[in-house]
């Protein structure tokens, strides 16, 4: 029995007569089923996903006044004073993310045209200056903030001096088909409100048509003429709660993809070792060099994180 | 020293892919389309180096499309 599987081990990964000097698993078949078993095993987990039981699922820990205090903490480790928490912009932002889900989007701007100031002025609040930050699948506040301060352009909303005020929605639910706890972060500083945090930054109430400012990721606008105010409607998709999953769907696969490259990585670096010491003269790829490529896909799955910014 | 350039090309390859991602963690979008090129960018490169090193055959060009196209289906399950 040992003996037999001892066989079968040395045939798959090292080099012998029995596989022409090459592990089998590094022959054209031997790759071919990596990669079928490797899609066969995500189909089996997406399958799961999709199931009722709900063994697999996204786990976030996000809270929305864990967002507010360190989009502050950025604020303030710039020089600058912390934002209000307002809650009519936490409205617009409940409302951004229940349309997200309905309209089924992952962008700034609905695929029905509704760009994101549509939300400001349904909820009721009057800006100068209004900005947005998205962010989905993020398992903890930390990374989610720490991703948007990476981005320019997501940075610069956070700590842009003009705004004054701060509303976020933290709204789980299933978004393009995934199971997904959505991050909207509004930005904005009312007209009749507080003053801006510092001294050089005049609202541009003067100006007649609405300047609108586009960069990639973040939208930032500044309209001196808001339109009437209607009567904010309250939101629940906050609400919604989910039975946390057993399983992490994102940590199983990754783990999945990084027992695979790192196995990959062992039977290629016992081959060369084995056929250089051995000095086999065989006629097949560079080893060395499929061991550079797959050691960059190792090191990309494993630092790469749940979570996705616009 | 002809082979020795063409390690020096694949190193480059590597640098700028592993550099994108760096800064791109947060762009699944990006990532998968930046994986894409560098497999292909490393299968080109395998066929080349082969063709350079007189020792190129209809299995070893199989064999570099399989290694590419296993980097981009291990990448793009975990993101997509």
């Amino acid at each position: 029995m040992f003996a037999r599987l001892y066989r079968h081990f040395r045939h798959w990964f090292t080099p012998h007569h029995t596989n022409n000097f090459r592990a089998r698993l590094l022959h054209n078949s031997g790759l071919l089923a990596v990669i079928g078993l490797f899609l066969s095993f995500n189909l089996l987990v997406r399958l799961l996903d999709s199931t009722p039981l709900h063994i697999l699922g996204f786990t976030s820990s996000v809270t929305i006044d864990e967002v507010v205090s360190k989009t502050n903490e950025e604020r303030i480790a710039s020089g600058l004073t912390g934002l209000k928490y307002n809650d009519t912009l936490a409205d617009a932002a409940r409302r951004k993310a229940a349309n997200m889900f309905t309209e089924n989007y992952w962008a700034h701007t609905s695929p029905s045209g509704i760009d994101p100031w549509h939300w400001f002025k349904e909820a009721g609040y009057q800006y100068t200056s209004a900005g947005e930050n998205l962010g989905k699948d993020f398992g903890n506040t930390a990374s989610l903030v720490a991703a948007w301060m990476a981005s320019p352009s997501h940075k610069a909303n956070i700590i842009n001096p003009k705004y004054t005020e701060i509303g976020v929605a933290v709204v789980p639910g299933t978004l393009l088909g995934q199971d997904t706890v959505l991050v909207v972060e509004l930005f904005g500083s009312t007209s009749g409100g507080a003053v801006p945090q510092t001294a050089e930054v005049t609202p541009q109430v003067a100006e007649v048509t609405p300047q609108v400012v586009e960069t990639k990721g973040v939208t930032l606008e500044e309209q001196p003429a808001p339109t009437p105010v209607p009567t904010p409607i309250p939101v629940q998709v906050a609400e919604v709660q989910i039975t946390a999953p057993r399983y992490d769907e994102f940590n199983l696969k990754q783990i999945a993809a990084i027992l695979t490259t790192a196995l990959l990585m062992l039977v290629l670096l016992s081959d060369v070792i084995i056929a250089e010491s051995s000095k086999l003269s065989r006629r097949v790829g560079n080893n060395w060099t499929h061991l550079l490529f797959i050691n960059a896909i190792l090191i990309l799955v494993t630092l790469v994180q749940a979570g996705s910014i616009i | 020293m002809k082979i020795h350039s063409d390690y020096f090309v694949l190193i480059i390859f590597l640098t700028a892919y592993l550099t994108f991602f760096l800064s791109h963690q947060t762009d699944p979008e990006s990532l998968i389309i930046s994986t894409s090129i560098f497999a292909f960018a490393y299968f080109c490169w395998g066929i080349c180096h082969h063709v350079r090193s007189h020792s190129l055959r209809g299995k070893i060009v199989l064999e570099y499309f399989l290694v590419a196209v296993l980097g981009v289906v291990i990448v793009a399950t975990l993101l997509i």
